[in-house]
């Protein structure tokens, strides 16, 4: 394998052992978070103790994969020819309904995407991984 | 009102390289060590210590800090590099000036050097250094629209435009177009039209929006007491320092609920950065106020980061800072003239090397050696804030060429 070639490939995720669920769950199209079953807050990125309270009791959940764009940016310039190849593309943070934020790519015409619109996951296969991405709501999908 | 400073700068040395004059992140270190040892009138063998930012882009060996002390022959007590990405070198000056204050040394060496653009596809392997490679890399972010997170957030919240940002890229290359080693100094001076202009790299960040990589830099600090810096010719106080991070991936910082630093506001939000904090600890540790401070060098590697970082040093209130820009308060006939040397947007960002440039600009404008353009009135007070990461470190040092 020449570095050529791993230039070429989707990146894939530097795996930690706290998120072991999280992946494996996306293997199935499920997207999922943790949360405290003492502060009951959400907890994301994954971790072995609650960030907010220190709490050892995190439990995975399903999310509802719904939420609303916090912030966005449309690359214009892919760093790799990968990403060069589906430019331009946008990622961005969208605060889920579950109250915590993910990182993700947000598809769609970049004139569409605006802070605090509704967004909902869908899957796409990336090299060996699936990942949830973002698209807009439209009006006949939502209620 | 200010304590008395317990740390001074007594030698600086800086070195430069360019597509045309090739030279490696050793190189560079090695040229500014050896003529800041001269300016000090100090040889190698009586630093006690070196301190360095994280390994250079253009040369990432990891324990870059011994790497270099092994290359120079020059044992020392302690080397390390401070990892707080481009705040790591300011703290550089802090941690110096602590051991000074404990007698654990009496000259310490502070270095960074990097050349990029002269080794590294930067663009490539940029985002990989500073995004998550667990969730964040696999969606392909730049650092420009990691960046940019923080640039649609801050024109949401406070009505900010393209046009403001434009106006920091002209104040910058009104400097920059005249500093012989500014990456943008070949562009002169520009209009907030060619701003406009630009094509966007991430939206709505345009190119002249965005900091180049340029050449290469070097730059090395001999700090030592004050008692001892009375013997020596041109002096720079340390009379405050102050740092500060709350991340390292922007993930993280979005998923704090609060942070223990009231001067970064309600959590989540991407519109202050630990810069409020280091500057309250640099100001506090002065007894200086923004009003005492006559010159800045700052880390504006993306436009918005001018007003953002004018507002967390205390310069305006939040949402703000461009008022800073809008009256010229940043030029060369203004109170508070700002990246003398075109800042990292025009200077460009040789690597992990652009903050030490920043502190090397300080020290030419206190001694008035500037390289480039210097205000008629020379500073006595400089700021300089160095930053780094996405968003994640800052850090402050207040220089004076006078206790």
């Amino acid at each position: 394998m020449t570095d050529a070639k791993v230039l070429n490939d989707w990146p894939q995720p530097y795996r930690l052992m706290d998120a072991q669920p999280y992946w494996e769950a996306l293997a199935d199209e499920q997207l999922t978070f943790q949360r405290c079953a003492d502060c009951e807050q959400a907890v994301w990125p994954a971790h072995s103790v609650c960030t907010h309270c220190g709490s050892a009791g995190l439990s995975w959940e399903q999310s509802s994969g719904r939420g609303t764009i916090y912030s966005y940016s449309t690359i214009l310039r892919g760093p790799t020819p990968v990403w060069s190849a589906i430019a331009p593309y946008t990622v961005g943070f969208v605060q889920m309904d579950e109250g915590y934020f993910l990182f993700t790519q947000i598809e769609g015409e970049p004139d569409g995407i605006e802070i605090g619109k509704e967004v909902s996951a869908r899957f796409v296969q990336r090299g060996e991984q699936k990942l949830p991405v973002f698209a807009l709501v439209t009006s006949g999908e939502e209620g | 009102m200010s304590t008395a400073p317990g740390a001074a700068i007594v030698g600086m040395g800086d070195a430069y390289a360019s597509l045309d004059n090739r030279k490696d992140p050793l190189q560079l270190a090695v040229e500014a060590t050896t003529a800041a040892l001269a300016d000090a009138g100090i040889r190698k063998d009586q630093v006690d210590a070196v301190f360095t930012g994280r390994s250079p882009w253009a040369d990432k060996r990891s324990q870059w800090s011994n790497i270099f002390i092994s290359h120079m022959q020059m044992p020392v007590t302690l080397t390390s590099e401070l990892t707080m990405h481009g705040a790591g070198l300011t703290a550089t000056i802090a941690v110096a000036s602590q051991m000074i204050a404990v007698g654990a040394a009496e000259y310490v060496l502070c270095l960074q050097s990097d050349a990029t653009q002269l080794f590294v596809d930067a663009v490539a392997m940029g985002a990989e250094a500073d995004a998550d490679p667990q969730f964040e890399v696999p969606y392909g972010p730049t650092i420009p629209a990691l960046y940019a997170q923080a640039a649609r957030r801050y024109f949401h919240e406070f009505g900010l435009t393209e046009e403001d940002l434009a106006d920091v890229a002209v104040a910058n290359q009104r400097w920059g177009a005249h500093h012989p080693y500014a990456a943008k100094r070949k562009h002169g001076e520009i209009d907030r039209a060619k701003v406009l202009a630009s094509p966007y790299v991430a939206t709505p960040l345009r190119r002249w929006m965005c900091s180049t990589w340029g050449g290469g830099t070097g730059g090395a600090l001999i700090v030592t007491s004050a008692e001892k810096a009375r013997e020596a010719q041109n002096p720079v106080y340390v009379l405050g320092c102050g740092s500060a991070t709350t991340h390292e991936y922007l993930g993280d910082r979005m998923n704090m609920r609060h942070c223990r630093y009231p001067g970064l506001g309600e959590f989540p939000n991407l519109t202050h950065t630990a810069t409020a904090e280091a500057a309250r600890q640099a100001y506090a540790m002065s007894g200086l106020g923004p009003s005492d401070i006559d010159m800045m060098q700052i880390s504006v590697n993306f436009a918005h980061m001018g007003p953002i970082v004018m507002e967390d040093l205390g310069f305006a209130k939040k949402g703000h800072g461009i008022d800073v820009y809008r009256e010229g308060r940043t030029g060369i006939d203004g109170d508070l003239p700002t990246d003398t040397n075109g800042g990292w947007l025009s200077f460009g960002q040789p690597g992990i090397s652009c903050n030490m440039d920043s502190l090397v600009e300080a020290v030419r404008q206190l001694r008035g050696q500037a390289l480039g353009l210097a205000p008629a009135r020379r500073p006595r007070t400089a700021l300089v804030q160095g930053a780094g990461g996405m968003l994640a470190a800052g850090s402050v040092a207040l220089l004076s060429s006078s206790t």
